[in-house]
């Protein structure tokens, strides 16, 4: 997998998007390669709190959040559960993710979730890209598109979350920085202001789940 | 989904015989079936709402605890998850997942040669990564099954939801689950029309459970639950003198946690 670094623009005022700004200064500065349309979804729950009693010096645990993620072009035939970890030391941080199979299989997860394990888990939102861009432009691959929450005629549209992929070769080592640095100077290149940035962790777990994570972290919408 | 089920106890001494009168019904050779088992619960503790028993003369007070009525509302019953592994390895050295890949003719080359199914303790990778294991765990829920159920079968809700990649186990604390026990289920299973046979040894008992069950995809369609009634009774015709198949008590089959 490509090493990415996503950034989400939020949506600052009722009317107006970030994309088409971002759009045109895409295709102003680079004479870039449409791609075709890509799309994602993502289910979120939250953790529901445990039962407290009234005793007010025993501290809260602090949400966890559950979500399913599905990124059908990079993962056609895959959907993702991501689980922040509980905060105890032993857990793996790397150990909080699996795949499915998509569709039915997930579908009957997400069943089992609401009906089942509600006492357990709460469902928060739906965020969906529905038609994103894609440009190919030298060794970056560039995706954006806007991240709308809810369904039907009451969606609302968050903002705008872009992926930036560098496509050529390893930089010098294998641990990917140079690749990020030539990625975030591209991004800056770009003079966009306002973006969240959403980098993988130094240590890359290997396990195919490492964009995966990133999405899940981008996705959050936290602060 | 919804499962339809008829249970029954055969003695150990009448194994072989009702096997193969299993497999002359089936009109198939039994295939193996070997599993294990993890048991997992919450980790969270049960709460139950307190009860009051008998009557009181006592005014409900106003002063209830506003929280009180928001975990009322959400509080549920808990239950029991179980993450089954398939150790079922064919003559090629292939498990059972690895075999329905080889069906489904998925393109790239991730069809590895594993030696054997049974390294359950290596995390896989996905399906895309060029040195994928492929491991054959299940998440599988089975809700307690249905109360005033007037069919003469069991019925209850199930999930099996196949894990694809990704450490099972660590996924399992990750989502605040505890492993409660293991352990390995050995035995056979059939298959007869929509109905799945099988013949196992619960752990440490001394008979083998015969069960049969039909899975239905939508349980709130009556024509297909009826369909499925009918091929289990079907069954139960063709298996009297043999063995008797009747509904367990709901309790037996109940995976909530006290």
């Amino acid at each position: 997998m490509p090493t990415a670094v996503l950034y989400f623009l939020p949506t600052t005022s009722a009317d107006t998007s970030p994309l088409p700004d971002l759009i045109n200064r895409i295709t102003t500065h680079y004479d870039p390669f449409v791609l075709p349309r890509w799309s994602l979804r993502q289910r979120l729950f939250r953790s529901t709190p445990a039962p407290r009693t009234s005793d007010d010096n025993i501290p809260a645990t602090p949400a966890r959040h559950l979500q399913i993620l599905s990124l059908p072009d990079d993962h056609p035939n895959e959907c993702f559960i991501i689980v922040t970890p509980s905060s105890g030391a032993t857990t793996d941080p790397a150990a909080n993710v699996i795949s499915l199979p998509a569709g039915q299989s997930t579908d009957e997860f997400t069943q089992l979730l609401v009906s089942r394990l509600g006492p357990l888990w709460q469902q928060r939102q739906l965020l969906a890209v529905v038609d994103g861009l894609a440009y190919e432009i030298g060794d970056f691959k560039i995706k954006a598109g806007e991240l709308k929450q809810g369904v039907g005629g009451a969606q609302l549209v968050r903002g705008v979350v872009v992926e930036v992929a560098y496509l050529g070769e390893i930089g010098s080592g294998h641990d990917g920085e140079p690749t990020e640095e030539l990625i975030m100077a591209f991004w800056d290149e770009l003079n966009v202001k306002g973006a969240k940035e959403f980098r993988g962790d130094k240590r890359k777990e290997e396990d195919g789940f490492d964009n995966v994570r990133l999405w899940s972290m981008a996705l959050l919408l936290k602060g | 989904m919804h499962e339809l089920l008829l249970h029954g106890a055969v003695p150990s001494n009448r194994h072989g015989q009702v096997l193969s009168i299993l497999a002359g019904i089936a009109a198939m050779q039994p295939q193996p079936l070997h599993e294990r088992r993890l048991i997992y619960k919450p980790t969270r503790p049960v709460t139950r709402p307190s009860m009051q028993v008998g009557g009181s003369q006592a005014v409900q007070s106003k002063q209830m605890n506003p929280m009180q009525t928001v975990q009322g509302a959400i509080q549920g019953d808990l239950f029991y998850l179980h993450l089954v592994e398939d150790l079922v390895v064919d003559s090629q050295g292939k498990g059972d997942m690895e075999r329905k890949k080889d069906e489904e003719k998925t393109t790239g080359s991730e069809m590895m040669d594993s030696g054997d199914g049974g390294d359950e303790h290596q995390p896989s990778l996905p399906t895309s990564h060029p040195t994928a294991k492929p491991q054959n765990w299940t998440l599988q829920f089975r809700d307690i099954p249905e109360a005033g159920n007037r069919r003469p079968v069991t019925v209850r809700l199930i999930a099996d939801v196949p894990i694809t990649a990704g450490n099972a186990e660590a996924f399992m604390s990750a989502l605040e689950y505890t492993q409660t026990s293991t352990h390995h289920l050995q035995g056979h299973r059939l298959t007869h029309n929509a109905i799945s046979i099988l013949l196992f040894q619960p752990p440490s008992q001394p008979l083998y459970i015969l069960q049969l069950a039909v899975r239905v995809a939508d349980g709130t369609k009556p024509a297909l639950m009826d369909r499925g009634v009918k091929e289990l009774m079907a069954l139960k015709e063709q298996l009297k003198g043999v063995v008797d198949v009747d509904v367990v008590d709901r309790a037996v089959l109940d995976t909530r946690v006290r």
